[in-house]
């Protein structure tokens, strides 16, 4: 090596580690990255115990990964490393066709018996209390449009539909099953149902599960060509975005699809006052724009509309993840009275609860990801 | 702290480089010590003073074996005491707990079981220091008088925790006098980005298709079988031997010459030449220190079995607490033995590609027992591979994995060969444009630098493959 070039590599490298490791070092922190869609390391309290068992130092480590100098920019270079090298994906989501992403599902089956028994035993023990108990499964978005998955990945995906089958068999004769495959494998081509960068459905998407669900228990679902269309965003970057992290994914159009209905108030139990509508417009300048459905999921909500008709003088309580948030205002068609559960933060005792608020009808809307991995369903009991 | 994460390259490596500099020639050791101490204590809070200890007492036994230079009796008993210390501490942290397991099963004993964790580096360091021991009391090197050099050594951390194994000998004069250049510091510079690139591009890629095949052993196919192991077999050699090359390069930023741990070993065309090639250092010492005192093989057939035996038993052994590295030890024990006694001479007349095909088919047997620790599991595995009670010989999940990582392999394939080193050096030396070739070079160097800090950024998957050795 010649000296001239031995300075050069020296200069250059050592630069490199010192400069940015200084910079990150006294550039402010951030408690938030946007674009990953989660909350930063912050500086770790110091403890002599910490110290002592190493949880400081790994800690301090999270810390400077987390607030490294441009981290949105390395992530991104990342994926772009992945996706030139040949990769169908980053981070477990798959680089699909037509701008799609898709996150691979893979789940253990024992958590979902585990759903399916708690789901049973408090259908056994509630059913003599209402008209109705429905279970309603969304699939992810792969079960509708498979074609749009990279070549061969399909093999590394576990396939909702057989679960959905199963969850059927096992439940069936207790619940009334909402089968959607059918009804959005019918649609799929009208209009986009779920979104390219994130895990939910469209409202279109949602329209098609609450005519199944209309159906199923003898409502005639209002048609969608009554209702008022409005164009929310066209630069919606959903949670697929934020784990695949490719710069150049076209962002999704957010639609909102606006049954008309009569005077209506949306009550978040604990908080103060009540909201005229279902949507939460202030969420379009966030990162989530999802959020614009109820602003997110809270343990409790009571929806009242002033129908005047004698039959939709009914009331429905559903249990639900944030698939029901853009569901919602469809079913308020029907009823007077929506509650809505999300047993992820709702922590009363459930029989007391439903003792001292009834109703009519109980639906329980899932997506099957949902069913699958989450722990949640323990609170039914 | 591994060498490939946000903390050591941006933060203590460069404050590391500044003390280093800045202290004057004579307390240079002294700086690299106390770095070394807080670079191990970083992630051994506790064990810190097991190395303290080891580091004392073999200079107090070196210090002894010197003032009792004429008196052989007791400078054998010097060596046997430092030997029993030794190889009491790893014993003891290290076996204890796979001795009782192994006593209580063959036994049906009922001794209790103590959970100690394996401090991080005690097999390279207790080495090093056995060395330095075994060496002085053969009058091979003197005893060091100085403690803090004495501490540099044992504890310098581009090598602490995951080798090569430097020995005292290889050193000792760089301890007293080391000229650092310019162009000594650019080396290291180079051969450091290398071994990054080898471990955070290369070596963690590929380590996820070995995850997801060991993940799911129900659905194994015959090719999905051979591409787990040889993913597998591509991640510990791009890994390990990226480590040595940091090593190394760290090393000479600071203005020592390690010993080269890696030659290409799947290149070698029989087990006792990928053993020549592979993790070097581990070789030649238990060549130097157990082989050779037993009369290595210039022995009778009988005992030279029985030294084979011994070597590749402790070799196994010296790789984690636990049969399969046994089982795998004296599995190229087996290898080595019948190349010496009838193989070599019909490996000589073969073809020689087919001689490649039997050491890659025999290494590629070995690392399934280095990986697979249940005995159900590797026999599974095993039949598998040769199209036995798996899912037939290959599914579309396979051709995903595969066509996702082809790139890589085809890189990992070209990088297990000299032929990208060869052709960089021919060119270097024939080329007439020597700033393009500079240029080059530096674009590249920096190319690598530059992704391999992106993937520690998003650092979805680091692993640190040494914790049981």
């Amino acid at each position: 090596m010649t000296k001239t070039r031995a300075r050069l590599l020296v200069i250059c490298f050592v630069g490199f580690i010192s400069v940015l490791g200084l910079w990150s070092a006294i550039k402010p922190d951030r408690t938030m990255s946007e674009f990953e869609n989660r909350v930063l390391a912050s500086f770790p309290s110091f403890t002599l115990e910490k110290l002592w068992t190493g949880k400081y130092t790994e800690q301090l480590e999270d810390y400077v990964v987390d607030q490294f100098v441009n981290r949105d920019m390395w992530v991104g270079v990342k994926s772009d490393l992945e996706r030139l090298s040949g990769k169908a994906e980053n981070n477990n989501v798959f680089f699909g066709k037509q701008d799609y992403l898709f996150e691979r599902f893979e789940a253990p089956m024992d958590m979902l018996d585990k759903n399916m028994n708690q789901i049973l035993r408090f259908a056994e023990r509630q059913q003599a209390h209402f008209d109705s108990i429905s279970l309603l499964m969304v699939p992810n978005a792969q079960s509708i449009y498979p074609e749009y998955l990279p070549p061969h990945a399909i093999a590394t995906d576990q396939a909702q539909p057989p679960l959905m089958a199963f969850i059927t068999k096992q439940l069936g004769g207790t619940v009334n099953i909402v089968s959607l495959l059918q009804m959005l494998t019918e649609h799929k081509n009208e209009q986009q149902l779920y979104f390219r960068t994130d895990h939910h459905w469209t409202m279109r998407g949602a329209y098609y599960g609450y005519t199944a669900f209309a159906e199923s228990i003898g409502i005639s679902p209002v048609p969608l060509e009554g209702m008022q269309q409005h164009l929310l965003s066209e630069a919606f970057y959903g949670t697929y975005y934020t784990k695949a992290n490719q710069r150049s994914t076209k962002p999704d159009r957010l639609e909102l699809l606006d049954p008309s209905l009569p005077k209506y108030e949306v009550c978040i139990k604990g908080s103060k006052g009540c909201s005229p509508s279902f949507y939460h417009m202030e969420a379009l300048q966030e990162r989530d724009q999802y959020k614009v459905f109820f602003n997110g999921n809270f343990p409790i909500v009571n929806i009242r509309v002033d129908h005047q008709d004698k039959e939709k003088q009914r009331s429905i309580i559903v249990f639900k993840d944030s698939y029901a948030n853009a569901f919602i205002p469809y079913l308020a068609q029907h009823y007077t009275h929506i509650q809505m559960i999300d047993l992820r933060y709702f922590r009363f005792q459930l029989d007391r609860y439903l003792a001292e608020h009834p109703a009519d009808d109980i639906l329980m809307l899932y997506s099957v990801t949902t069913m699958a991995k989450d722990d949640i369903f323990k609170w039914l009991n | 702290m591994v060498f490939s994460s946000v903390a050591f390259l941006f933060y203590f490596f460069p404050i590391s480089l500044l003390l280093y500099y800045a202290a004057p020639r004579q307390w240079k050791n002294a700086a690299l010590f106390l770095i070394s101490l807080v670079f191990y204590a970083w992630g051994e809070p506790i064990y810190i003073l097991l190395l303290l200890f080891s580091t004392i007492v073999d200079y107090l036994n070196g210090r002894l074996m010197e003032r009792y230079d004429q008196q052989e009796k007791l400078r054998r008993l010097i060596l046997i005491g430092s030997l029993i210390v030794n190889i009491g501490v790893l014993g003891f942290f290290k076996y204890a707990g796979f001795l009782v397991l192994t006593m209580n099963q063959s036994f049906g004993t009922n001794l209790p079981l103590m959970e100690l964790p394996l401090p991080i580096g005690i097999s390279f360091y207790t080495f090093q220091t056995m060395s330095y021991m075994i060496d002085v009391y053969r009058r091979k090197v003197a005893a060091q008088r100085r403690f803090i050099d004495f501490g540099a050594f044992v504890s310098m951390f581009p090598q602490l925790v995951a080798g090569p194994i430097v020995r005292y000998d290889d050193i000792a004069q760089q301890l007293q006098h080391r000229r650092i250049t310019l162009e000594m510091f650019a080396e290291g510079i180079r051969r450091f980005i290398i071994g990054l690139g080898k471990k955070v591009l290369l070596a963690n890629n590929i380590g996820l298709v070995w995850d997801m095949t060991q993940s799911d052993m129900s659905h194994l196919t015959t090719f999905g079988a051979w591409m787990g192991i040889a993913a597998f077999a591509f991640q510990i050699y791009f890994d390990f031997s990226g480590y040595s090359d940091m090593a190394i390069g760290l090393g000479k930023m600071l203005g020592f010459s390690f010993p080269e741990n890696f030659r290409y070993p799947y290149i070698a065309a029989s087990a006792s030449e990928f053993w020549r090639r592979w993790h070097i250092t581990l070789g030649f010492w238990f060549r130097d220190y157990v082989y050779f005192p037993l009369g290595g093989s210039r022995v009778g057939r009988g005992k030279l079995l029985l030294n084979l035996f011994i070597v590749w038993f402790l070799t196994g052994l010296w790789h984690g607490a636990s049969w399969n590295f046994v089982l795998w030890g004296l599995y190229f024990g087996l290898l080595i033995g019948l190349e010496k006694l009838w193989l070599e001479p019909v490996l000589r007349r073969m073809w020689k590609p087919l001689r490649h095909l039997y050491l890659l088919a025999a290494v590629l047997f070995g690392w399934t027992l280095f990986a697979i620790e249940d005995l159900p599991s590797l026999v599974h595995y095993l039949r598998v591979m040769i199209g036995l009670g798996g899912e037939g010989w290959i599914n579309e999940a396979n051709v995903y994995v595969l066509s996702n990582n082809r790139m890589l392999f085809f890189m990992l394939m070209v990088g297990s060969t000299p032929l990208a080193a060869r052709l960089a050096n021919y060119w270097m030396r024939s080329t007439r444009h020597q700033t393009l070739y500079a240029i080059i070079e530096l674009l590249t160097l920096a190319l690598i630098l530059y992704g391999a800090t992106a993937y520690i950024i998003d650092d979805t998957y680091n692993p640190f493959l040494y914790f049981r050795f």
